[in-house]
């Protein structure tokens, strides 16, 4: 046994002091005694902080409140990138209307310029808006089929065809 | 060696008598370990105070006789080691300065240190203040407290290669200090 082992040895077998052991002990049962216990503050602070010295109830804590606030991180990119497309479709359809109202309203003062040479010569005529955009449109589509409505026209003026017009016999032609 | 079956009953529901009793069984063995972990006695001495204010408050979690004693430690050498690594800092700054100091002594003559390691004890604290915490905790449960690598395994959570590993860097380092101590 060398001196390494013989220290070991020795080490093993020290004891303490048994004076020290009875002060300690003393300290122990007076801080545990019916006395202790008095002070409501520390109780308080162990009921509401007394779980962070559960390592898991610690460790457990540490991950929700990460995941809350990655969940959290994650929501508002949602928000962001949704309340992002949602301005880009707006000003889209905006525009979109914007353009056809103007198309309509340009169509509309065309229209107004040509008829008012033909119809509105002399008489004062008072039109609500709405009526008069739809006068426009029926007016231009009148302007594209004009040329379906006069193959129709004269189909039906060419002869037999009119015969089979419904309430024909109704009309005094 | 386990505390009595009736004296952990009467423990359990609520007899402070019967902990007065356990405390005396129990506490010098746990003041001991505690001691040979920190450097300073009074920082074990208030160490086992609060481990056992916490089993007294915890008293209802005793499941049995047997496991008495090895919760308390338990707790103490958990306790110890959170302590050693809040201490970690400051003790391997004063470990440099010690460990400078003790190679210049084993080529001069310093009475004071061959009087304090007179004391194995002492020899103990300073060769065990030279060990990382882990370390530490390891040899001293291991090589004094002669603990199986089970017991230790069951105490500290560490696992059986990391308390092997530490074991033998530690004794290693324990003997070269003591080594350099003898020389003198």
């Amino acid at each position: 046994m060398d001196n390494y082992e013989k220290f070991i040895q020795k080490a093993r077998e020290n004891r303490i002091d048994p004076g020290i052991a009875e002060k300690l002990k003393t300290r122990i049962l007076d801080a545990t005694g019916s006395n202790a216990g008095t002070d409501y503050r520390a109780l308080i602070v162990r009921i509401l902080f007394g779980w962070t010295e559960v390592p898991y109830l610690r460790t457990g804590m540490v991950v929700a409140s990460v995941t809350v606030v990655l969940l959290i991180l994650i929501q508002q990119g949602i928000i962001v990138d949704r309340i992002g497309s949602l301005e880009s479709r707006i000003i889209s359809t905006n525009t979109e209307n914007i353009l056809k109202f103007q198309k309509e309203m340009m169509h509309a003062n065309a229209t107004l310029v040509t008829m008012s040479d033909n119809v509105f010569s002399d008489d004062s005529i008072k039109v609500a808006g709405e009526d008069l955009l739809s006068l426009v449109r029926s007016y231009r589509e009148l302007q594209v089929r004009y040329d379906e409505l006069l193959e129709v026209v004269g189909e039906i003026n060419s002869g037999d065809q009119i015969k089979k017009l419904p309430g024909r016999d109704k009309l005094k032609l | 060696m386990p505390v009595d079956k009736n004296l952990i009953e009467a423990f359990r529901n609520g007899d402070h008598e019967a902990f007065g009793y356990i405390v005396s069984q129990s506490l010098e063995p746990c003041l001991r370990l505690a001691m040979r972990f920190l450097e300073r006695s009074e920082d074990a001495e208030d160490l086992v105070q609060d481990c056992f204010i916490r089993v007294w408050e915890k008293r209802r979690y005793v499941k049995s006789a047997e496991s008495f004693i090895p919760w308390v430690r338990k707790i103490i050498v958990n306790r110890c080691y959170d302590f050693l690594r809040r201490e970690q800092t400051r003790a391997k700054y004063r470990d440099e300065n010690r460990e400078s100091e003790l190679y210049k002594s084993a080529d001069s003559e310093a009475p004071d240190l061959e009087l304090r390691l007179a004391e194995s004890e002492e020899t103990l604290r300073i060769i065990t203040s030279m060990l990382s915490p882990k370390q530490r905790i390891v040899f001293i449960l291991s090589e004094i407290e002669e603990l199986s690598v089970k017991e230790i395994k069951d105490i500290t959570g560490m696992t059986s290669n990391s308390i092997k590993s530490n074991c033998y860097h530690a004794r290693k380092r324990a003997r070269e200090i003591f080594e350099l101590l003898d020389k003198r």
